[in-house]
């Protein structure tokens, strides 16, 4: 089982802190969800992780290796960014070319059946895609590259909302046969939510949760009903937050809904409503 | 250093400049062939002289090397490629692209004064140390000229990637000063320190220098000169390796 192991690491910015003394650990086998407001430091951990980055202190290790400098390691991790770093001339098909040589695992054929399933043209340039085929176009290079850790950073921007679920299905068809390790940096957390098996939410530098998204949810739940039946039941309880429509009410509590009276309904707890309420505080 | 993804980096280096060297060559050839018919047809004193195409090539890879960095970089660090690798890769690719270019420009020497008015480079600046020597003296002459291009041209190439590579590490301000800052100290300090404070002596002292950089002063001495290109090459290779190593992914 291949891992990155990240421990006690510090970027600063100037004057900000990016990052302070964060410790994690990625496998293979798993889809992390990594979670956090804008400027949270999700990006610049995966910069890092990546070797785009140097850190002021701390180390990352892919399978014991130091990932800075080392090209075994770095081989083994493919990082999908926001931006488009393919220079813009480049075509699409020779992107997939050059991408077979620097990743020997590279699935060329399967690049190219994803590029007919998106409708991507093969022979256009990479500078004259939309916002949404450049995003198709680096996650089409992220599925086939055939290295052990995926880092996808904002995968589905601008992608509408058929590429998008094209691409779930796309991705947890990949991970199903290969148990590689994806972590999927996003904001829309609803959409993630139903992919995920990790959750990791990065607040102002430092990890506030790192959990299993079963588990997580698990512990919590979601009551509605009559806002006043709903009121009563939810007093004394952790309370992590409530939304009103007209008369009825649904409170997200971090505790399981037990001994709960008629005329109230109990579900999950809400992963979108978990983050907000971390995360704002 | 992974010796595939080594290689993957010069091939897709001489892939990209693959497309700009034959355009530059499509131009020097078609000013050899006018050069050729101007030669066998006018009469010997219309005749048009080409001298010197060599400067082509060093202008095409000094701009080579100004263009080498910034988008390599960016595009070889998604493909998940270290910054030694990426460097050590690119020197490489320089000293076969290099090579190429000083190859056919020696084998330019060896064809155009022929049949045009051409003379190259080297025989206007070394032809005295060649002369009386016989037919041995043309072929040392051919090798000797392949050399000097060759590590004329990696320097040059070298001076290039340096620059683009400060270019990238340093912040806007100091883009800005760098960029006003030393074409007015080359242009204007130096000639008013020459002017006011070393009365010349500043000029003659640059003059001596580049006289003995390029194997000048006191005779022709070309190796001279490959040996001084050498270490300037080296010279300037480090100094991008230590620009190169510290780069980081830019948003």
């Amino acid at each position: 089982m291949s891992r990155i192991e990240i421990s006690h690491l510090t970027k600063t910015f100037g004057k900000t802190k990016a990052l302070t003394d964060v410790s994690l650990e990625f496998e293979s086998g798993h889809i992390y969800g990594l979670l956090g407001r804008n400027g949270a430091g999700k990006t610049t951990l995966l910069n890092l992780i990546t070797g785009r980055l140097f850190p002021d202190s701390g180390e990352i290790t892919v399978d014991g290796e130091p990932v800075l400098e080392n090209d075994r390691a770095l081989s083994k991790i493919y990082c999908m960014t926001e931006g488009s770093k393919y220079p813009d001339r480049m075509r699409v098909v020779d992107a997939l070319s050059w991408s077979a040589e620097f990743y020997p695992n590279f699935g060329g054929k399967y690049a190219r059946s994803l590029c007919k399933k998106f409708d991507l043209n093969e022979f256009q340039k990479i500078g004259g895609l939309s916002t949404g085929y450049t995003s198709i176009f680096k996650l089409i290079i992220a599925l086939a590259c055939g290295s052990e850790f995926v880092l996808l950073d904002e995968p589905v921007l601008g992608l509408d909302a058929n590429h998008r679920e094209l691409f779930y299905r796309e991705l947890i068809e990949n991970f199903s046969s290969s148990q590689r390790c994806f972590i999927l940096s996003t904001h829309l957390i609803e959409e993630a939510a139903t992919l995920i098996d990790r959750i990791i939410i990065v607040k102002n530098g430092t990890i506030l949760l790192n959990e299993d998204a079963q588990d997580i949810l698990e512990s919590g739940c979601t009551v509605s009903g009559p806002a006043d039946l709903v009121d009563r039941y939810v007093q004394g309880k952790k309370l992590i937050g409530s939304d009103k429509l007209g008369g009825l009410k649904s409170a997200y509590l971090m505790e399981p809904c037990t001994h709960v009276p008629d005329g109230l309904t109990v579900g999950t707890l809400d992963l979108q409503k978990l983050f907000i309420q971390l995360t704002n505080a | 250093m992974n010796q595939k993804r080594f290689f993957s980096i010069v091939r897709y280096q001489l892939h990209d400049f693959k497309k700009s060297a034959m355009i530059m060559y499509s131009c020097v050839y078609f000013l050899f062939i006018v050069s050729c018919i101007d030669h066998n047809t006018l009469p010997s004193d219309k005749h048009v002289t080409l001298n010197g195409m060599e400067l082509v090539s060093m202008i095409t890879l000094l701009v080579i090397g100004l263009v080498s960095f910034k988008e390599n970089f960016n595009f070889f660090s998604i493909n998940g490629i270290s910054r030694r690798t990426q460097f050590f890769s690119t020197l490489f690719f320089f000293g076969i692209l290099c090579a190429i270019f000083a190859l056919i420009d020696t084998l330019n020497v060896a064809v155009f004064p022929h049949i045009s008015n051409y003379t190259p480079l080297f025989l206007l600046l070394y032809q005295p140390a060649f002369q009386g020597f016989g037919p041995a003296a043309y072929f040392l002459m051919l090798v000797t000229n392949f050399l000097l291009l060759w590590v004329v041209y990696i320097f040059i190439s070298m001076v290039g990637l340096f620059i683009t590579t400060l270019y990238y590490r340093m912040n806007r301000g100091m883009k800005i000063a760098v960029s006003v800052g030393v074409p007015v100290i080359l242009v204007n300090g130096i000639n008013l320190l020459d002017a006011y404070l070393l009365h010349g002596k500043l000029m003659q002292w640059i003059t001596q220098a580049l006289c003995a950089v390029w194997g000048l002063s006191g005779g022709c001495h070309p190796f001279v000169a490959i040996g001084s290109h050498v270490l300037l090459a080296c010279c300037f290779s480090a100094l991008t390796f230590l620009l190169a190593r510290k780069a980081v992914v830019k948003k």
